[in-house]
């Protein structure tokens, strides 16, 4: 029951959502303000998370809150009464620029894919292990090793991901390298004191 | 941001994305059923390989007359406790063949006059096959620890990390415009860039949180050898309990009751479900002890777990309990109950199910893009066009591997319902009736046109998926556990009735389609 009635709040916050996000295909006019939209939802979505709460734990409630809304807002702009959104975007400027580096411009995918994978890894292990050594005595040696593990891959793999950005591979990886440096000093010492 | 980074980015999105889609497509598949595992598991069980059921009083004395009359028992064995899986024989163990890693499972219980019954069986475990064709994508080899499928089910999730943040990169540059739009004009590629959109976007924090935590099921022994080597050297990572000086034998071991009162000092909500006894007479021996704690911050899919002493009861490994963890070990199982989907009970398992096929459409929807967007436009001038062999072999795979999953899988689970357990080996059977039933599919669908499979292998999965209702309705009235057969029956019901519709769909558009050797 609890959860039934949790679940209609959020199905009812994603439908406002919805209705006040500018490309939505169900009505001819959008019907709300965004922001009105956006603050009905939150307050159902707490809603739906309080009365969660009798039942689950805290941060399971907003968990199971996050991810049903997750899933909603998934299957509810596939259900389209319009065929397009009648927003008008003509003003909307474009974001992209060209300039001229723009002609010049090379890939270079197999110099940033290697570089970002190789710098990025032993960074990404030993940054961990200095949160490691700074986190409170009181966590168990298991769990300190498996929470600096854990946190590896997601500081190894956004390098990798967002190094195409870069106009200056070269440059970007002595930052790094240098960082590796500076890590592993900072590593050596506090390991010592310990 | 600048136009050479976007059109770079395009570039890392679709590559990324076209390598690991198919895969992926594979493993949220069965990622999806997996999420109801036990439920499979005993759908499948059949009564003439089933044991009596015992009371939970009787649980110590099963135990013990189990371990004396096979010793062989002590090094892995699972108790299943009336309220894990209620037909489920209440001890199993698994033997293995250290040359040829060759299986036997081992089930008992006690009749009416308190005398062991043990044997050899043959189950099928459909669960558990679908749950390593989740963590392997199908890719045999190996153990099932490091098999192979996992490892590069790694690496593809590497890809599926840097596809994600990509398509995150070249949505941004038009959100506006594009947030939870889903244009149906004339352009078909527009549909489907929407549709791909809506889904990525809407369940973005799920599919990072996916990826990562399999880059880590696959990789964390490289890892932490890579911490030992960079930050730990010679320190230990994990501590190991010092052997206690206690006499272990048989009769020492705690009882289950014991067991459950010690728990409940720590986790009062901790209802017990399931033990695992590892290296009994050991000084290494353990106790897994697995739990229902529906609405919390669980290590497992269904369980939270304590690693206890099976001789002392003592408080043990307490890191994986949701109320002794401590916020780093909240962190940690966080990554796991996430995956898992194990936070609120059956609920959040069926919102899983969803995610996870909508995830399987994702990907889907990415190959689709992907060949729309390389097909040569026809020109009434020039007549016949040749296309692009990439093109046309990718639809063609993408239309067979995504319905020979599907059909593989119905296939197995009709083996399983249909197919004797106790006269022949059912675990092989199972896997082969899958890997016939995808390769037959993938096979045929490279040889014909997309639109042709995709009508043919619809109806047949139609069909199997109708079969499978039926044949889970026809045992209903002997069955243990009714309310599982109605929810297969009723999900293979309305999947059949969403594949009619595509069919319908199908149909309908095959009449307009361009013969342009793409799709038709």
């Amino acid at each position: 029951m609890v959860i039934f009635l949790s679940a209609v709040l959020v199905a009812l916050a994603t439908v406002f959502f919805y209705l006040s996000c500018p490309n939505q295909q169900w009505t001819q006019r959008k019907p709300l303000s965004f922001t009105f939209g956006t603050s009905i939802a939150l307050v159902l979505c707490v809603g739906a998370g309080i009365i969660l709460s009798q039942q689950f734990s805290t941060i399971s409630s907003v968990f199971t809150v996050v991810t049903l809304a997750m899933l909603l807002m998934s299957i509810f702009p596939l259900f389209t009464r319009l065929t397009t959104p009648t927003t008008n975007t003509k003003k909307v400027k474009p974001t992209l620029t060209r300039d001229e580096l723009y002609k010049t411009h090379r890939s270079q995918w197999v110099l940033k894919t290697t570089g970002a994978v190789i710098l990025s890894f032993p960074l990404a292990v030993m940054f961990m292990g200095i949160i490691g050594v700074l986190l409170s005595n009181s966590v168990v040696l298991d769990v300190r090793s498996q929470l600096v593990m854990w946190f590896i891959v997601p500081l190894w793999l956004l390098p990798l991901s967002l190094i195409y950005l870069s106009k200056a591979p070269l440059r970007l990886f002595a930052v790094l390298g240098l960082l590796n440096i500076a890590t592993y000093f900072i590593l050596a010492h506090l390991n010592s004191g310990l | 941001m600048r136009l050479e980074s976007f059109k770079d980015y395009q570039q890392v999105h679709i590559w990324t994305g076209i390598l690991s889609g198919l895969l992926l497509y594979i493993c949220f598949v069965a990622g999806a059923f997996t999420m109801f595992k036990g439920p499979l598991n005993q759908w499948a069980l059949q009564p003439e390989a089933t044991l009596p059921a015992i009371k939970y009083e009787q649980y110590d004395t099963l135990i013990k007359k189990v371990l004396t009359a096979h010793p062989e028992a002590s090094q892995a064995m699972t108790v299943y406790l009336p309220n894990a899986m209620p037909n489920h024989a209440p001890v199993q163990w698994v033997i293995e063949d250290e040359a040829t890693h060759a299986t036997t499972v081992w089930q008992a219980s006690l009749d009416a006059n308190n005398t062991l019954i043990s044997q050899q069986v043959s189950i099928s475990a459909i669960g558990d096959f679908i749950d390593h064709l989740h963590r392997t994508a199908g890719i045999p080899g190996g153990d099932d620890h490091d098999a192979y499928g996992i490892l590069v089910m790694g690496f593809v999730c590497i890809l599926y990390f840097v596809a994600i943040v990509s398509g995150l990169i070249i949505f941004l540059p038009t959100w506006f415009k594009d947030l939870f739009a889903l244009r149906k004009s004339k352009d078909n590629r527009r549909f489907w860039v929407d549709f791909h959109n809506i889904l990525g976007i809407s369940a973005l924090p799920f599919h990072i949180v996916i990826a990562v935590t399999t880059i880590v099921f696959a990789y964390h022994d490289v890892l932490y050898g890579a911490m030992q080597q960079l930050v730990y050297k010679e320190q230990p990572m994990f501590n190991r309990a010092p052997p206690t000086n206690i006499e272990r034998n048989i009769n020492n071991l705690v009882g289950v009751d014991e067991l459950q009162q010690a728990i409940h000092k720590m986790e009062p909500k901790f209802d017990i479900a399931e033990l695992r006894f590892a290296r009994l007479g050991t000084p290494r021996s353990t106790v897994l002890v697995g739990g229902v704690m529906e609405g919390e911050w669980v290590r497992g899919p269904d369980y939270a777990f304590w690693v206890s002493d099976p001789y002392t009861a003592s408080s043990g490994y307490t890191a994986m309990l949701p109320s002794v963890s401590g916020s780093a070990g909240k962190i940690v199982n966080g990554f796991f109950t996430l995956h898992f989907g194990g936070f609120g009970g059956t609920f959040i398992h069926w919102v899983y199910f969803f995610l996870g096929l909508s995830g399987a459409l994702l990907f889907f929807s990415g190959n689709v893009i992907w060949i729309e967007s390389r097909r040569k436009k026809i020109n009434a001038k020039q007549g016949p066009i040749e296309q692009r062999r990439s093109v046309t072999i990718l639809a063609r795979l993408t239309t067979g591997v995504s319905l020979g999953t599907l059909v593989g899988l119905a296939l197995a689970l009709l083996a399983v319902k249909w197919l004797p357990h106790s006269q022949l080996d059912i675990a092989h059977w199972q896997s082969a009736s899958y890997y016939i039933g995808f390769l037959l599919c993938v096979g045929a669908a490279l040889f014909q046109r997309p639109v042709t499979t995709a009508l043919q292998q619809l109806l047949l999965l139609v069909l199997l998926l109708l079969v499978i209702a039926a044949a889970s309705l026809a045992g209903l009235s002997a069955s243990i556990t009714p309310s599982v057969d109605i929810t297969v029956a009723l999900v293979c019901g309305l999947l059949s009735l969403v594949f009619a519709l595509v069919i319908q769909h199908l149909l309908r558009r095959k009449a307009t389609m361009l013969n342009d050797g793409v799709w038709y």
